[in-house]
């Protein structure tokens, strides 16, 4: 296998992050503010009695996942016809949603202090009602853990799942839920969104830490891999 | 810059039950510009995409420097493919896409990337999206230029450009290769316009190498022999006739295969005017039919 050139992974990976600046940005400014317009709306009419921000996690980590999607199916003709190999990409690519997550769950994480902060000004509790790997929003650790597994979590099934209809087009239908499965098992795993819930009504024992988190790590590190053996030879469209 | 020598042998891409390319051999040395020609679907775009690193073979071998270009980065880096209209980010403005490709070409000249895009009058601040079809070409043919790859393939990257823009795009290109000579391979349709430049040609027809020849070898294969229609008549006869024209008395024979200094002369004591054929016209009767095309394949390596 040819010598990788790690100053070209690295360049990957910060073209992808100035070019996705702006929109990260704007999408977080976004929905910080829907979260304090209902959570003033909220206070104005029936009064707070739990953390808003705790229902915050749900759009963005769609958001990601759609984000992953664009990676295959529009940068990756422009990385490899300006001289990127798909390794290359695959690396690049991989630095850049490791940085997404990390950020994002920083985004998450600064959102609960604000809350809290504002909470305890007013004398609010700021109870959170959705299940996590924290019981507390100033568990800041945790926090940080959490979504930053989560939303790597949907950004690698994003770009699986765009990967996938990149190479085989609408017939990659039937692979959307294998697919989607680094971003369900990890949610699972660690005990947060939707899916603890349903696991829970099936009967299923969902772990906790530490194995939640490694089993999270691996799922997600077995997603990238996928994404990569489908992307290492797979043709690109030249029209 | 030296640009190595690009290699096929045996090259072959099927697209399912679709051959595009069927059994392609050839060599091209560095440093020289190659005229890449074929009919719609002859399968110049396939080659091109191979040699970019876009897909793998299906069969056979494509080397640059001896080693294949997917997947290598010692090879990606060297080719620079540019097609109309190009991977382009539509979300980018001009000068981000031309960011991007400085941080991404190692041999990336800013100075040549500012000059075209003021002679293209390409706006810098303009999102890709908002550019007409033109300037975009503009934009690709810049980003292609600039970029200083050993080896540069224009797959029909300045059909968006109008003719004014596409003889400056000429100039430029002819200008760059005599300061920084490397290989340069254009794919067109319009043969006429770029015959010129042509060092070598090659023609692909039904996916198969047609011929590979410098374009001098090529021009001097055909020959329009016009005169008086008996006198045409008995001069070609036994020669390769691609194909005739006639008003009134005289006749005009398009033959393919060298004239010797003998038939030459021969010719002109019978009155008949010998030209040369334009290339256009000599890949017309070249790729017409498929027995014009096996009558043809003699020259090619």
């Amino acid at each position: 296998m040819p010598a990788l050139r790690a100053d070209r992974v690295r360049a990957v990976a910060g073209v992808l992050v100035s070019g996705h600046r702006c929109v990260l940005g704007g999408v977080w400014l976004l929905f910080a503010a829907i979260f304090a317009l209902v959570g003033a709306t909220i206070a104005a009419t029936d009064g707070i009695t739990t953390s808003v921000w705790d229902f915050a996690s749900y759009g963005p980590k769609y958001f990601l996942l759609s984000l992953g999607v664009m990676l295959s199916t529009a940068h990756l003709p422009a990385y490899v016809a300006n001289g990127v190999t798909r390794r290359e990409f695959a690396l690049g690519g991989g630095l850049f949603i490791a940085a997404v997550a990390l950020v994002s769950a920083a985004v998450m994480a600064a959102g609960y202090l604000v809350e809290g902060l504002i909470y305890g000004a007013a004398g609010l509790p700021q109870e959170l009602t959705t299940p996590h790997l924290y019981t507390s929003a100033d568990q800041i650790g945790l926090v940080l853990v959490e979504f930053a597994l989560v939303f790597l979590a949907h950004l690698v099934s994003g770009w699986l799942i765009g990967t996938a209809f990149a190479r085989l087009g609408w017939s990659a239908i039937a692979l959307v839920v294998p697919a989607a499965l680094p971003a369900l098992a990890t949610d699972l795993a660690i005990n947060s969104g939707w899916t603890p819930a349903a696991a829970a009504a099936l009967g299923w024992t969902v772990p906790r830490l530490p194995a939640g988190v490694a089993l999270g790590l691996a799922v997600v590190l077995a997603g990238w891999v996928a994404t990569y053996l489908v992307t290492r030879d797979m043709p690109l469209k030249t029209t | 810059m030296t640009s190595p020598d690009v290699v096929a042998r045996g090259l072959t891409l099927r697209y399912g039950r679709t051959t595009a390319l069927d059994d392609v051999t050839f060599t091209l040395a560095g440093g020289r510009i190659y005229g890449l020609l074929g009919r719609n679907g002859a399968g110049k775009t396939s080659l091109l995409s191979l040699l970019a690193g876009f897909r793998r073979p299906s069969g056979g071998r494509l080397t640059v420097a001896g080693a294949e270009p997917f997947e290598d980065p010692q090879v990606t880096e060297q080719v620079a493919l540019v097609r109309d209209p190009g991977p382009l980010y539509d979300m980018w403005r001009v000068s981000e896409v031309l960011d991007f490709a400085a941080r991404m070409r190692p041999r990336w000249d800013a100075a040549c990337a500012e000059r075209l895009v003021e002679r293209f009058e390409v706006p810098l601040r303009r999102r890709v999206m908002t550019l007409s079809h033109g300037k975009k070409s503009a934009l690709s043919i810049t980003v292609g230029l600039a970029a200083r790859a050993p080896i540069t393939a224009f797959d029909e990257a300045y059909l968006g450009l109008d003719a004014p823009s596409r003889y400056a795009f000429y100039d430029e290109l002819l200008a760059d290769y005599a300061t920084h000579p490397r290989t340069i391979i254009i794919s067109t349709h319009l043969i006429e316009e770029v015959a010129s430049l042509f060092e070598e040609v090659l023609i692909l027809h039904r996916g198969r190498l047609l011929l590979h020849e410098d374009s001098d070898t090529l021009r001097s294969r055909g020959a329009a022999v016009t005169g008086p229609a008996a006198a045409v008549d008995r001069f070609v006869d036994g020669l390769t006739a691609l194909g005739e024209r006639r008003l009134g008395p005289t006749k005009s024979v398009t033959v393919y295969g060298e004239l010797d200094g003998e038939r030459t002369r021969r010719a002109r004591a019978a009155g008949l005017d010998i030209d040369p054929v334009p290339l256009q016209d000599l890949f017309v009767h070249l790729t017409e039919d498929d027995a014009r095309a096996a009558a043809a394949t003699g020259g090619a390596s």
